[in-house]
């Protein structure tokens, strides 16, 4: 871009002309201390809690402790430009961010400000991070699917528009693999995507905004990132910041699906400023109000009522468990809180079954309201099959002499667990699930190798793409009745000629 | 921080039960000790170190509440800051109860910075315009500073007004205001 002067001073000379001197009234208090992130102020007697604060240098704060004799400040951004003496002003507004369809496409902070070096963004408005949740008259019942493309998720713990569905697991499980698959299956649907990394290496956010942008993922997803080079207070603010942007399409009567990942990292973050707010430490050294931190933030999510649009915020929380414990302070927590969780199982993880969902405990409890009934009508049968192999098999190891029919069980509950395995990257459309699915209830897989069952799967979509694209949509519109599947059982065969 | 909330429970058990002659009377003291104090702070020092016996510093004590218009109201609390060893925080109390006091005259004292000598006029103008905003009557205490070009920054212990042209011209040249 090319400067002209003449340009500038002309702009200049005709704001000068317009000048009207004005008086700035701001209250005042003065910084008594300051260090890790944390700023103590004298005098701001009717700040209020959440409050933005300015600090020389253009620095933002946030008051968060309102004590007799101080208060009590996070610092957004460089608290080394602040020293004790320096003075900090009210705003009288909570602290905001920008919010508007100019965020989609872009990666922000914490505070919404870009960091993708796209420029500036033009944003519609701004809104207190901090909002109460909606009311139970403001909502409805969870009733419409939201489809993850994975088969495991899709089929056996549904999730429906409005719900909050947990994915635990320890480290190096595929937590945010299922995350990502889930925003690229939004591809073409109505869904807008938040994904905030909490706490995370740059490098591993920068993977996944490459991975979005080259699914063209990107144009409907807007990326909130506070990294592990970030300070606590940012950290802590971030899944905020993300649902009150998500919370702008909701509230247009659109769908959105935001991520936090993860909330374990989150607590940390919150831990760390509450102590060193000195707040009075409880169990694992988290300030009483863990639960309030995580609770506030997840009940945001809702599905709204007819009246008010009947948008959307589907919540995906991520929680980082160590040596699979979910009786920890922070997993307990969150899974009290959400509407169920996926386990993902570090034991599968690494004998192969990816996504290493442990079917056993992970629920979905209000999904099956919104599950699309094709689905439902195969996945009952999917479940019964799957519990049952996972008890024959534990029992098989014991003794060799198996009856027929127990025979006949394991080998379908192998193929079962056989095609619900899928790669990452991969999400599938909710007919091709139902068709695989349906295939292997159906028993036509019985007789395929295990290490077939991924190529006949393959020919299987191959062929539902290239010859019934419009059976395909019209399947998935209502309960499979005899007559679908009748059509699905000839093609099934006609799949199994070539094998 | 602890200082300054020991020092206005000081202040406010002194100023508690007042009536308004005592009022006046104390906030001329508070003026006489605030000067002293500013001039030889050394005092402090040595009312607040043990290298000095306790009875010769209650002596001291004594001296200098002697010559205070509530010479047994100073004296008692110099010797209760003597024995809880909190000197230190004297002009803390002062500051507190000088504040108090002005807040129950409804006056407030305020800092005012100006660029270049105003005529009386220009002043008068400028403190009405502070008290119609602060709704206290003001005491002005100038100091004089070019760097803020024109008009005038205004101070309290919880308020700044500021109507400088550096202000003003600092906002005109806000980046985002010239792209507009």
């Amino acid at each position: 871009m090319k400067i002209q002067p003449d340009e500038i001073s002309s702009i200049l000379r005709e704001k000068i002309k317009g000048l009207k001197l004005e008086i700035d009234i701001a209250e005042t208090g003065k910084v008594v201390q300051v260090g890790d992130g944390i700023a103590r102020i004298y005098g701001l007697n009717n700040v209020m809690a959440g409050e933005m604060i300015k600090f020389p240098g253009d620095v933002t704060g946030m008051a968060l402790n309102l004590e007799e004799d101080n208060v009590g400040c996070i610092i957004f951004g460089e608290s080394e430009k602040i020293k004790e003496g320096d003075i900090a002003k009210r705003t009288k507004k909570i602290l905001q961010v920008p919010i508007g369809k100019a965020l989609l496409g872009r990666v922000v902070n914490a505070l919404g400000d870009p960091l993708d070096g796209k420029g500036e963004i033009k944003a519609e408005d701004f809104k207190p991070v901090e909002r109460k949740a909606l009311g139970v008259v403001e909502r409805q019942p969870v009733k419409e699917p939201l489809q993850t493309g994975l088969k495991a998720i899709d089929s056996m713990i549904p999730i429906g528009r409005g719900q909050r569905e947990l994915i635990i697991g320890d480290r190096q499980t595929g937590k945010t693999a299922i995350a990502i698959d889930t925003i690229l299956n939004q591809k073409d649907t109505d869904m807008v995507c938040i994904y905030v990394a909490i706490g995370q290496k740059k490098s591993s956010v920068a993977k996944i905004v490459n991975v979005l942008e080259e699914k063209g993922a990107m144009a409907y997803t807007i990326v909130v990132v506070a990294s592990a080079a970030e300070s606590a207070s940012l950290q802590y603010l971030a899944p905020y910041s993300g649902c009150t942007i998500g919370e702008y399409f909701r509230d247009k009567g659109e769908h959105a699906l935001i991520i936090y990942d993860d909330l374990s990292k989150h607590a940390v973050s919150y831990r760390e400023l509450s102590l060193l707010l000195r707040r009075p430490p409880g169990r694992e050294a988290y300030p009483g109000d863990v639960f309030y931190l995580h609770s506030r933030l997840l009940e945001r999510a809702s599905k709204l009522n007819d009246e008010l649009g009947g948008g959307s915020l589907t919540a995906l929380p991520i929680i980082e468990t160590q040596a699979d414990d979910l009786t920890a302070y922070i997993p307990t927590n969150v899974i009290s809180i959400t509407d169920g969780q996926i386990f993902l199982n570090s034991r599968l993880f690494y004998s192969g079954f990816r996504p290493a969902i442990n079917a056993g405990l992970s629920v979905s409890r209000v999904g099956g309201n919104a599950q699309l009934k094709s689905m439902k009508s195969v996945t009952g049968q999917l479940r019964v099959a799957l519990a049952q192999y996972s008890e024959l098999e534990a029992f098989a190891k014991f003794g060799s002499d198996l009856d027929k029919t127990t025979q006949d069980q394991l080998k379908r509950g192998r193929r079962l667990v056989e095609i619900l395995k899928q790669s990452q990257y991969s999400p599938l459309s909710v007919a091709k699930q139902t068709f695989i699915i349906f295939m292997a209830n159906e028993g036509f897989l019985d007789d395929i190798e295990i290490e077939n069952v991924k190529k006949m799967e393959e020919e299987l979509f191959s062929t539902l793409d290239s010859e019934y694209k419009d059976f395909m949509k019209s399947m998935i519109k209502d309960k499979l009745n005899d007559e679908i599947k009748d059509a699905m059982r000839k093609i099934c065969k006609k799949v199994l000629k070539k094998f | 921080m602890k200082g300054i909330l020991a020092a206005k429970r000081y202040s406010q058990a002194i100023i508690t039960d007042l009536d308004e002659k005592e009022i006046h009377s104390i906030l001329s003291d508070v003026e006489i000790l605030q000067s002293t104090l500013a001039k030889y702070p050394e005092i402090l020092s040595i009312l607040n170190s043990h290298l000095y016996t306790h009875d010769l510093r209650l002596e001291i004590v004594h001296e200098m509440s002697k010559n205070l218009k509530n010479s047994k109201l100073w004296e008692n609390l110099f010797s209760i800051l003597l024995k809880k060893h909190r000197f230190i925080i004297l002009n803390l109390i002062l500051q507190d109860m000088e504040k108090n006091i002005l807040h129950i005259k409804n006056q407030i004292k305020i800092d005012m910075t100006i660029a270049h000598e105003l005529s009386k006029k220009m002043l008068d103008s400028i403190s009405k315009k502070i008290e119609d905003i602060v709704k206290k009557d003001v005491i002005l205490n100038i100091k004089i500073d070019p760097d803020i070009l024109g008009g005038f920054v205004a101070r309290t212990d919880s308020m700044v007004i500021d109507g400088s042209i550096k202000n003003n011209l600092v906002k005109l040249l806000n980046v985002k205001s010239i792209k507009q």
